[in-house]
Formats: C-alpha cells, structure tokens, sequence
C-alpha cells in the first residue's frame, strides 16, 4: 500500500514539474544561507539580480528548513551548515521533499564530500560549486608569480591524498618538482613532516586539508614557514592576510556567478551539473610577507589576469 | 570582533555534537587522536577557512625587514651554510663576513674583529646569542669566551651587521654586531648526535634532543670540544657545554622563550720563558638564564620584556717563575643582570616606532685583579627607532640610545638611516651614526697587587676611573643589488670610521717602590685614536639550483693613526671566496681565504701574511630508514699551515683535516 502511495505521488509531483515548464511558471528557489550575513549575503544577492526570473526565498538554512511552504523547485544551499543542515531536514520531512535538487555552494569540496557521506544515499539530485582550486591553477599560480623557484612542497592529509598524482603530472608538466612529505592521519606527525619537507623546499603548497591546516595549526605552521623563509602559497584568502604569501581563491561574487550559471543549465536541460570548481577567480598578495622575505611579486591583478589568458589559450 | 577562542570553542562543540548524533564511530576516534595529539581538536574544513577573519599571524612587528629596508649592511649565514661551511665555531664563520679579521692570541681563544684587530679578544664588536649580550663582565669585556658558549648546530642562522650601530644594538656595538639565534625549538625535535675526529687533536661529540607540543617545545644540547690549537702554543682546549631553550605560546598572541646553559673551558696558557706569564691550564666556568615574553598587543603592537643573569668564573693560578712561592692568580668571578623592555608599534602613515628602556647590573669578585672583594656597576639605557616610509622609494631610519653609567658618566649613540630604491633591486642606502664603548670594569678599577708573606711586592694594573667612553663616528654609502632573473644580490659599503678616544694602557709612575714591579705601573687612559676608510662588497651568485658562490672584499686604509700599532693592526684587503656544490647526492665545499700582511703584536717582528688559507669539505648526506646521515670529511688550511698572532714564537695554524659522522633521527 505504502508503494502505491509513494508511486502515486511521485508521479503527481512529475506530472507538476512538467506543467510548471509547460506553462513556463516562474520557478521557485529557496536559498538557504549557512549564515546571515557576510560571504552568504553576498552570494545570495549575486544569485537574485543573476536569476530575475525565479521566485526567490532568502532565509537561514533552519528557517526554510522548518518553513510548512510546499516544496521549492530547488534548493540552493550556501556554505556547509546550509547543505548539511538543509540535506538532513528534508530528508526527515518525508516523501513529498523526496526528488528536490540541491546546489551545494560556497562550501570545500571536503565537507560537500562529507555532507554526503553523512546522508542516506541517493534520495535527493545534489551537486556543487566547491571553492577548491583545479591543481593546474595552483602550479600555473607558483609557476608565474614565483618563477625562481622550483620544488614545490605539499603535506598531504587523508582528503588531499588522492590528489597527489594530478599535483605531480601538473608541477612535471611546468618544470616544477613535487617535494612530498609522509602523509599526515594525525596533527602529531605534522610539523616532523614540515620539518623534513622544509630542508629541501623552496616553496610550500597549502592543500585543503582539515588535518593539517586548521585553526589549531595554522598558526605554528606560518611561523615554521617563515622561520625556514620558504613561503607558503594557501587555499584561502584568510589564509594569506594571516600569514601566507599568496593564493588564488574565487571571491563569493565569482562562486555566485557560476551558482547562477549551474541553476540556468538545470533550468535548461533539467538535469543538475557535475560537481564543478571554480571557472572564475582571483589572486591575493601579502605584500608585507613577500617583502620580508626578499620575494619581488607582480600586482595580484596582473597575476591573475595572466593565468586567465593562460587558461583560455592552453 | 573576530575571537579565535570563541571560534574554536563553538566550532569544538558542534563537531563533537555532530559525530556522536550520527553515531559516525571512526570519526569519534579519530577526533579522540587529535585530542591526544595536541589537545585541540582540529574542526572541519568549511568555508569560514577561506572567508572569516583569522588572527594576523606574521604581523608587520614579527617580520624581518627585507635587506632592501635595513639601516645598513648585513650578512647572513643560515644554518645550511654553516652545516655547509665545516666550521667548528662562530669565529671560523666570521671569515665568510667581508671586513672581518678572525685570529687569536692562541688556538683556544678566537676571535674576529671587524675592519681593525682593535684588541684581542672582541671586545668592540657586540655578540648578541638569542638577544643575550655576551661580553665578559669580569674582565675586559671580552665577547671570544661568550661567542663560544653556543652549539654550531644549535644556530639557526648568524646576522652579522657590518657597522657601528649602538643606537639599536647597544654600548658595545661599536665595530660590527654578531647576532646569533639559535633554532625555536620546534624546529629541532627529535634526536641528533654527531662525532667529529681528525687532526690537531679535534675529538667533538654532540649530542642532541628535542621535544614538545605545539604549545610548548624544549631542547636540550650536549657537547664537548678539543683540539691542540696552534703549532708551538701551550694552547690545547677542552670545552663542554650544555644548554637548554623551551619555546612556549602560553596564548596565541605571546611567545615565551627560555634559554640556559653551562660552559666548561679548560685551555693551556703561558709560556715557558715568560716570568709573569707562565704555562698553566686556564678554567672558565660559565652558566646563564635567559627569558624573553612577547605579545602580540595587535597586529601593529608588540610588546617584549627581557631578562637575563650570567655568572662567570676563571681560574687562573700559577707561580712568578723567578720566585716559585710567588702566586700569580688572575682568576675572579663576574656577574651580569639585565633587564629590558622593549615596544614596537605602528603608528600608521608609513610610519613605525619601537622604544624601550634596559637596566643592567655588572658586578666583578676578583681579589686579586681589583684588590677589593666586590666592584660593581650599573648602566640605564633608553632607547628608540623610528622607521619612517614617506614614499615607496624611501625608508628612513632615525634612532638614538642614551646611556647613564654609574662610572662611566653619560653616553649618547644617535643615528640616521636612509635608503633609496632607484628601481625595483636595486637600494642605495646612507648612513650617519655615532658609537661609544663603555669602558670594562678592569679598565675603571683594576688594581693588581702581588703578595709575599702578606707583604706587597708589586702592582702592575692601577686604573685610576679616567678612562671614558670610546666613541667611533661613522659615516656610509652602500648599495645593494638584488636580481633574481640573474639569481645574484651584491651589497657595497663604503665608509669611513672615525675611532676616538680608544682606551689604552699608559705607564706610570708609582710610589712608593715596590720589591718586583718598582714604580713602573700601568693605567688605562684614552687617546685620540684613527680613522678607518674603505670600501667592501659581498656577492652571492647562484648560477644553478646546485651551485652558489660567494665573493667577498674588503679594502682598507688607517689615517691619522698616531701609533704604528693601529695601522699594523689594519690589513689593506681581506677576500673570501667560497664555493658551494652539489655534486650528484654530495656536497663539495671549498673556502678560500686571503688577508694582507698585519700585526696584532709587535708591528715588525710579529707580522703575519699575507696569508692564503683553503678549506675544503665533501659531505654524503643519506638515509638509513627514518634516520638521517652524514658523513663529511673537512680540511682547514688544506693548502698547508700559516703563522698565526706571534710569528716571532713560531705559531702555526697547521693543516688539519677531520671526519664528522652525524645522525638524526
């Protein structure tokens, strides 16, 4: 009986989304911030003036969450508390929430991963737009704005691990060689590892990796860095005003944008994207860093705007 | 208000909340090792790693200025150049400095001296170890002994500031500052030990272990030195020596460093035809603590509050060989607290300030070199540096240190700093400064009286408190070139060093006479001194990633010097040339080292040089598992032996080569 039910609504619902894009109704879109304010404002913003057509809610990820609205056409979660939080409730609210996609965005493609492994599989359409760089942008970065240097350190974490072949195919094909540390399960073995990388390396990549680089070792990292003068290139603004001598990131007007763009093809085609990272983004400099360790570093801007050109004609 | 503690304690609890709701076991555990690991459990990577505001870590107070920004010229020698070198002590390093004359009035006391060998035992150049000014306080202010109560692989990396500069270094940093800063000790965990033997007599052993958490790293350093010294000089040294350095982050904005450590140096000294100066074993015992707190006020604003005591004692006995039941004892004891603060803060507009004050406390026990059972002094320092960026091209430097010493009177060290940058890597910098050295406890109140039976026969050093500062004004152009594209940084320097009022021994008349000495005594008086002008470059080219090479030269010329001494005491050049290589999984090192003829004794018949010197050294660095090896053989004077300090006693720095095994695991 419960079968029946769950096939006679499912059918229901197709049979709505259908009507919806025959009669080219406006669709409605939540978008569910992780927090008030700040980078998820700024998304959220982006994402009304890019989508016009759509009807729009912006609210707190738990106040959508526990809103009695009928389902939306689409959720788009902004930040991790957001995709998480939303995933777990709609889960929770039963078959009629069952089927709706989710655009995970403005969030690290580690907890977009564990986001979903923290779910039962399967049950809602979900992608995203990680903040993680493509490797190739990363080395092209160290390439061009530190063309001195040559031996690119990582400390490689149980999430960046699987990346380690692509880091080494992409410094290979620059002329850069890839200085490997041991890899690092537990924040014990870190700074042995940095130690020993540190000897021979001219500069350190920072991987997004909670168990290395976190708030608890940020700190003496940058310091150990800075005391063996190598620099460290981060994953992430904050990073370099903390301490880091440069980035590229994609600002949360950037990660909007390609938001809006993956909604678009959704609205087009019906079907969610891949998961994607970042198509646009932009550099950040310490220039107090670079000074102090004797670095001469062009303009961000410039820098940024030659790996554009060096993406667009390989 | 971004508060990391805050951040941290909510991002702790929901984590901990999260794993045990979903029941995710592995998770649990593995946040359990990290709490076992380090205390702090590491929260998930979100997008507040790359969006929210995280503490400035590297803040503008704790980054080094670039060379391009500094007030002068500066070498450094990090810790791979010093492995690198084969250098058994600081002094040996010092060769790689441009002006620096490295010698010794025998094998167990080197010593360099910038420009000039003003004196025999460093006492005109300020050694700084992890802040800690080392001059002896119970003698002549001698820096050679403190230089050498530090570990060579113990060294991060060695700042030598070529120049007068006691507006920001202090009295004392009157020809050159030789900063040394030994390794945080985070980044010398686990164990090292090491074993060096070869010729001349050379046995050294280290051995090595640190330890720690984040929070909190601790080091502690054994070794032990011998060798014979020089050829012909009763000289043979042993020395041993422990240390200790604890970093601690007591919170995330402050540091604590504690440093100590004991040095036992026992050396031959004497000869056998000198009456007053017989051969004997020389004993030198030091220990010192040494503690330094800093926090981070705000990214602009630091605040350091320093302190350190040091004791020293010497034994030093023997008999008038004349009169065998004459004691000659030049032993005592010397005592240094200090204490200082020091407040650096940016005051916006391209503008930064640093201020602070020091008091230090000196305080020999020597009967017999100062016929009193204590003399003590106290010297009260203020000082401040303003960096000032009034375009991007120009940084200028103005400080100045005031000193009162409860001797010595009042000194005042301003000095003015500018530099220029033409075009991006290339800096002209000019320099305008005025230096004092205080004078030592012994050469205020030396009284040195000689007893037979209670009765006193003689007295040789009477210092009558006339001596005053000495003072140099020195005057510089430098230009520093640094070009990436040609991986290549130059840096000239030319001066002029006008030294005043140097403090020397002048006979006198004593009355009544005395049974040995007569009335023939000495005292320490100022004279006009002489002017030091030249010019010297340093260049550190690195043609490929496997070589580097340094070239460094001095030119110097002695004005107005009104004794022959002081020009003797000048070389007219000194080069270095040293050659760095990697060779496959070996490295190669050869240093060649020339200096003109000089005296640092009699102007005639103790002139040495000029002088060719070649060190070499070919080290296979490998693994063993986790362990890292290497073994290195070295050669000082690998080109032969060369007559060193008194050639007229036939003193020979003699070839020697030794092998170094070290393991690090």
């Amino acid at each position: 009986m419960r079968r029946v039910m769950h096939v006679v609504i499912s059918a229901a619902w197709l049979l709505s989304m259908t009507l919806a894009y025959a009669g080219n109704s406006p669709q409605r879109i939540w978008v569910a911030l992780a927090e008030e304010g700040g980078p998820y404002a700024e998304v959220a913003a982006v994402l009304r003036a890019e989508l016009p057509a759509a009807v729009m809610t912006v609210a707190s990820w738990s106040r959508l969450a526990d809103s009695r609205d009928n389902p939306p056409d689409m959720i788009v979660a902004i930040g991790h508390a957001a995709f998480e939080g939303m995933l777990g409730r709609l889960t929770a609210r039963g078959a009629t929430w069952e089927g709706v996609p989710v655009i995970a965005t403005l969030l690290p493609r580690a907890s977009y991963r564990a986001g979903l492994d923290n779910q039962p599989p399967g049950r809602h359409p979900v992608t995203a737009l990680v903040l993680d760089q493509p490797v190739a942008r990363q080395m092209a970065l160290i390439r061009r704005a530190l063309p001195a240097l040559q031996r690119v350190a990582v400390l490689p974490g149980p999430q960046t691990r699987p990346y380690l072949e692509a880091l080494a195919h992409e410094a290979g094909s620059r002329e850069l060689k890839l200085v490997k540390a041991g890899s690092i399960d537990a924040a014990k073995h870190i700074f042995t590892s940095l130690r020993a990388v540190l000897e021979t390396a001219d500069v350190l990549l920072a991987l997004p990796d909670t168990v290395v680089y976190n708030n608890a070792s940020l700190q003496n990292i940058l310091l150990t860095t800075y005391r063996a003068r190598v620099p460290l290139v981060a994953f992430s603004p904050a990073h370099v005003r903390a301490g880091a001598l440069l980035a590229v990131y994609s600002t949360p007007g950037q990660i909007a944008r390609q938001t809006a763009a993956m909604v678009r093809d959704w609205q087009a085609s019906g079907r969610l994207p891949a998961v994607q990272m970042p198509r646009e983004f932009a550099v950040i400099v310490n220039p107090k860093v670079a000074a102090s360790l004797g670095i001469a570093l062009d303009d961000a801007a410039e820098i940024a705007e030659d790996l554009r050109r060096q993406e667009d004609n390989p | 208000m971004y508060h990391p503690a805050h951040d941290n304690a909510i991002r702790h609890k929901t984590t901990v909340k999260a794993t045990v709701r979903r029941g995710h076991f592995p998770r649990i555990l593995f946040a359990g090792l990290l709490c076992h690991a380090g205390g702090v459990v590491a929260a998930e990577l979100t997008e507040k790693d790359y969006f929210s505001d995280l503490p400035e870590v590297l803040t503008v107070t704790r980054l080094a200025q670039p060379l391009s920004e500094t007030p002068g010229a500066v070498t450094v020698i990090d810790r791979a150049t010093i492995r690198r070198s084969g250098a058994r002590d600081v002094a040996d390093l010092l060769r790689l400095v441009p002006g620096y004359i490295v010698n010794g009035w025998n094998g167990a006391n080197p010593v360099g001296t910038y420009h000039s060998a003003i004196d025999n035992g460093g006492s005109h150049n300020q050694v700084l170890i992890d802040g800690r000014s080392v001059y002896s306080a119970f003698y002549l202010g001698d820096t050679h002994r403190g230089m050498m109560g530090v570990v060579l692989e113990d060294i991060e990396r060695i700042e030598v500031l070529r120049g007068s500069n006691s507006a920001a270094y202090g009295a004392n940093a009157f020809l050159g500052v030789i900063n040394i800063v030994t390794s945080h000790a985070a980044d010398t965990t686990g164990t090292l030990a090491g074993a060096t033997a070869g010729g001349e007599g050379i046995r050294d052993t280290l051995l090595r272990h640190g330890w720690g958490s984040p929070q909190a790293f601790f080091r502690l350093t054994a070794a032990r030195q011998s060798d014979h010294g020089y050829r012909n000089a009763r000289d043979d040294k042993t020395s041993s020596q422990l240390h200790f350095r604890g970093d601690l982050k007591p919170a995330p904005d402050t540091d604590l460093m504690l440093t100590a450590g004991v040095l036992r140096q026992s050396a031959g000294e004497g000869f056998s035809t000198a009456a007053g100066n017989p051969p004997r074993t020389v004993i030198w015992d030091s220990f010192f603590l040494n503690g330094s707190w800093q926090k981070s006020l705000s990214p602009d604003e630091l605040l350091k509050i320093s302190a350190s005591y040091e004791e020293e004692s010497s034994y030093d006995r023997s008999y008038y060989q004349p009169i065998p039941a004459l004691l000659l004892d030049f032993g005592g004891r010397g005592q240094r607290l200090s204490a200082e603060l020091q407040h650096t803060v940016g005051l916006g507009a391209g503008l930064r300030a640093n201020w602070g004050f020091g008091v230090k406390h000196e305080a020999a026990l020597s009967p017999p070199l100062y016929f009193s059972d204590k003399v003590s002094f106290e010297r009260y320092q203020l000082f401040g540096n303003v960096e000032w960026k009034p375009h991007e091209r120009w940084v200028i430097n103005a400080g100045s240190l005031w000193e009162k010493h409860s001797m010595a009177g009042s000194e005042f060290a301003p000095r003015l700093a500018a530099n220029y940058r033409l075009a991006p890597g290339h800096t002209l910098r000019a320099g305008l400064t005025r230096a004092f050295r205080s004078p030592s406890l012994f050469e205020l109140k030396s009284d040195t009286r000689y007893f037979l039976g209670g009765v006193q026969i003689g007295r040789t050093y009477v210092a009558r408190g006339g001596a005053r500062a000495e003072s140099v004004e020195a005057r510089e152009l430098g230009y520093l070139g640094e070009l990436p594209a040609m991986h290549l940084v130059i840096d000239v320097r030319a001066f002029e060093e006008r030294l005043k009022d140097l403090i020397r021994l002048r006979d006198y008349t004593l009355l009544p006479s005395l049974a040995v000495t007569g009335t023939a005594a000495r005292d320490y008086v100022n004279y006009p001194g002489y002017r030091l002008r030249g010019i010297e470059y340093q260049v550190r080219w690195k043609p490929r990633a496997d070589t580097e090479i340094w070239l460094n030269q001095a030119f110097l010329t002695t004005l107005d010097s009104v004794r022959e001494q002081d020009s003797a005491a000048t070389p007219r050049h000194i080069t270095t040339l040293a050659l760095f290589q990697r060779i496959g999984a070996l490295e190669f090192t050869a240093q060649l080292h020339g200096v003109d003829s000089m005296s640092l004794r009699n102007p005639v018949s103790d002139r040495t040089g000029p002088l060719m010197r070649l060190d070499l050294r070919l080290a296979w660095p490998f693994r063993i598992g986790a362990t890292r090896a290497e073994i290195a053989v070295a050669s000082q004077a690998a080109n032969g032996g060369y007559p060193v300090f008194m050639p007229s006693r036939q003193f020979e720095f003699a070839r020697r080569t030794f092998g170094t095994l070290r393991l690090e695991f």
